[in-house]
């Protein structure tokens, strides 16, 4: 645990540091996050005792978004005052992207020649399986 | 009650029972995505708040450990996205091209329908980042100049949306396979629209959560260097 702890704090520290340091407009976290990445694919190995301390803390993300999120009692006259706004994007946008989305990669998935080693016969059929269920 | 929060543990104990309560209640419910742990956390968090006449600042530097913890629990995403990285080779190029798209579509949508209904700069600012997991939505409202608190509200929403609307759409645009439809969910339904596709199957659950991490990852870069560019 104590490996995992140093580990991830000393990536989200290096991201908060090139982020002041370069003076770039991405979040320290998300650059801490990249360059965890770049580590982990450098080093290119399971370690399961990493992951599995780190995956304690990914089971409980929504924890750490309650002190943010609670601000939300800040701004009640915004939320009364364009509501019609907000609901008309996050509704009409998210259903418009999402629909979007999902036609666009079927059609780009159909139209892909299957690579003949790519694809295990196992993971072929498995798909099938999903289609014929949920299709 | 006001008087105990210079006690720095105060309002950690606090989050993490209204956190438990969350988690309680969102089980009892069968984990109805109307009910994430993290609506009814946020909920009773102001509820309590409110009645006890405390104000937001004194809570939040008084649990800002937990805050704290977000940044390090967005770094550990790197970890899910590690173990896909097999996934994103074989299926590169459809997934590239829907992420550039879907990327900029998302916050393009979001960002229109507010300005068309006369949403000001900063509440659309707070918009655009709604498609993409909180941590990294949070950090990105913050960094463009939102309300970080409103973008984790309309992303938790968003989510809500995607998931509940994931299955009519799907049946009506004959959308079956499970790769576009987890990758679709992931995009823009990010951690609740995951959740979602794990129940669909477990082939478009690892789509959804790879798809989640990715479109995370290109939103918080391109978006702030855009605003950048743009101002």
């Amino acid at each position: 645990m104590l490996r995992t702890l140093v580990t991830l704090f000393l990536f989200q520290f290096l991201g908060e540091l090139f982020q002041r340091g370069l003076d770039i407009p991405v979040p320290g976290a998300v650059l801490g996050m990249l360059l965890f990445l770049g580590y982990l694919m450098l080093r290119n190995k399971a370690d399961t005792e990493l992951f599995e301390n780190a995956g304690l803390l990914l089971k409980h993300l929504p924890l750490f978004f309650i002190p943010a999120g609670a601000g939300l009692m800040l701004y009640p006259e915004i939320l009364l005052e364009h509501g019609l706004a907000i609901l008309a994007s996050l509704v009409l946008g998210t259903l418009i992207a999402l629909a979007a989305s999902a036609k666009l990669i079927q059609l780009l998935l159909n139209r892909r020649v299957e690579p003949a080693t790519a694809s295990s016969p196992q993971s072929l059929s498995e798909s099938g399986k999903d289609e014929e269920s949920h299709g | 009650m006001a008087e105990l929060l210079p006690l720095s543990t105060f309002g950690i104990l606090l989050t993490l029972l209204a956190y438990v309560a969350g988690l309680w209640l969102y089980r009892r419910s069968n984990y109805s995505a109307f009910l994430q742990p993290v609506i009814t956390g946020v909920t009773l968090i102001m509820l309590v708040l409110w009645l006890a006449d405390i104000p937001y600042e004194t809570y939040f530097e008084s649990a800002s450990v937990i805050h704290t913890l977000l940044g390090t629990a967005t770094v550990a995403l790197a970890i899910p996205l590690y173990q896909h990285l097999q996934k994103i080779r074989e299926n590169w190029r459809p997934l590239l091209v829907t992420l550039l798209f879907s990327g900029i579509f998302a916050a393009a949508t979001a960002v229109l329908f507010a300005w068309l209904l006369g949403a000001d700069e900063k509440l659309l600012l707070s918009l655009a980042p709604k498609s993409i997991t909180t941590p990294f939505a949070i950090a990105v409202s913050e960094i463009i100049g939102g309300y970080p608190a409103l973008s984790a509200a309309f992303v938790i929403f968003t989510g809500m949306v995607a998931a509940v609307g994931a299955n009519p759409i799907f049946r009506l645009l004959k959308i079956t396979h499970p790769i576009a439809q987890g990758t679709s969910l992931g995009m823009i339904g990010h951690g609740i629209g995951t959740a979602r596709a794990f129940e669909i199957s477990p082939q478009c659950g690892a789509f959804s959560a790879l798809s989640m991490g990715l479109m995370g990852v290109y939103t918080s870069l391109y978006l702030p260097w855009l605003l950048h560019l743009l101002r």
